[in-house]
């Protein structure tokens, strides 16, 4: 018989506090999924450089159009807070002082997979469609390759499609924006 | 392949301070074990039942040879705080308001166990072996019998004997004290 537990799930204001109380600090580099408090794994230097690129990339986009966020919370749900590695978010003059951003206000969300593939394609792809985000682009370094997410529903994406070398992809919120598959895998 | 994520663990130390930022209620049963904070079953009739019964019967060893606590914390280690039913420990005159008994100081330790029983079998026990506790009784109320757990090492108990319905048992620490588990299991 296996063993059957429940751990004590957090709400994303408890996460708060618990933050706020000095338990997690700033060199804790976890996120908060489905009410769990997640330890991320270390970031190599393949996730890192590909992140780079990505920046890179994005930055060309003008500031008028999008905010480009690298690897800050956003709030999902009651019970969610991820930090994805890029998100496109509409612009606000507060650069969202104020709160987190929520899903209707990502125009494009980034995830780097070396090691975690399987847990952000099962848990937090899932998870980013049952809260509404339009797009997940998740870079796979482990088959060079590149998934994208579209039409979110409650039982997760339904349109799932693959970008391989020499390939070029846009986001659904930048059609003329061109980003070059080889260019970000290097 | 199967998903695999390191959920950020809790020292003791952290756990207090979590419960000092007032994110546990007051009448929320939570335990810290092996770093994860677990939601403890509720108590059902029967489970309180029992240990009430074990109450009314360890309340007859005198006062000067041991105290004898029903569901309050016992500190195991850094990383575990759980609240076992019923542990018996040494005399002490603050009652241990400086600090949580820990395993030197416990005598018995007991727990019932009705739909827990193979969380408490396979990860408590081992934990209290572990932490040195000398001596575990654990009732198991699906099966009607009680496990007696002795001889604590780094890998679990080395000495495990089953007591069912007309049989005696005593504690280590109290040889001529003798138990009933008939008292207990009818």
């Amino acid at each position: 018989m296996s063993v059957q537990i429940q751990r004590r799930l957090f709400t994303v204001q408890e996460y708060h506090l618990i933050g706020e109380a000095g338990i997690l600090s700033e060199d804790d580099r976890v996120e908060l999924i489905e009410g769990e408090i997640v330890q991320m794994a270390a970031i190599g230097t393949r996730h890192a450089t590909c992140v780079r690129r990505l920046i890179r990339q994005f930055r060309q986009l003008p500031e008028s159009s999008a905010i480009l966020d690298v690897q800050n919370p956003i709030q999902l749900t009651e019970r969610t807070e991820p930090q994805p590695d890029v998100v496109l978010l509409q612009p606000r003059a507060d650069y969202y002082a104020t709160a987190h951003p929520v899903p209707s206000e990502v125009l494009l969300l980034v995830e780097v997979s070396d090691s975690t593939v399987d847990f952000d394609r099962d848990v937090k792809v899932p998870n980013y469609a049952r809260s509404g985000i339009q797009e997940v682009w998740l870079w796979d370094l482990e088959v060079n390759c590149l998934e994208v997410y579209r039409d979110p529903t409650a039982n997760g994406y339904t349109s799932i499609q693959k970008f391989e070398r020499g390939e070029i992809v846009s986001p659904l919120a930048f059609p003329d924006f061109e980003v070059s598959v080889d260019f970000i895998l290097g | 392949m199967s998903v695999q994520i390191q959920r950020r663990l809790f020292t003791v130390q952290e756990y207090h301070l979590m419960g000092d930022a007032g994110i546990f209620s007051n009448n929320e049963r939570v335990e810290l074990i092996e770093g994860e904070i677990i939601e403890m079953a509720a108590i059902g009739k029967r489970h309180a039942a029992r240990v009430d019964r074990l109450a009314r019967l360890f309340s007859r060893i005198p006062e000067s040879l041991v105290i004898f606590r029903v569901q309050n914390p016992i500190c195991l280690d850094d990383k575990s705080e759980p609240q076992p039913d019923i542990a018996l420990v040494q005399p002490r005159a603050d009652f241990y308001e400086e600090s949580l008994p820990n395993s030197e100081d416990i005598l018995l330790l007991v727990e019932v166990s009705d739909s827990t029983i193979d969380y408490d079998r396979d990860v408590k026990v081992p934990n209290y072996a572990r932490s040195g506790i000398q001596e575990v009784w654990l009732w198991d109320l699906e099966v009607n019998c009680l496990e007696v757990y002795r001889d604590p090492t780094a890998n679990g108990y080395s000495s495990m004997q089953q007591f069912a319905g007309g049989e005696m048992v005593s504690p280590l620490a109290f040889p001529d004290f003798e138990v009933s588990i008939n008292l207990i299991l009818s």
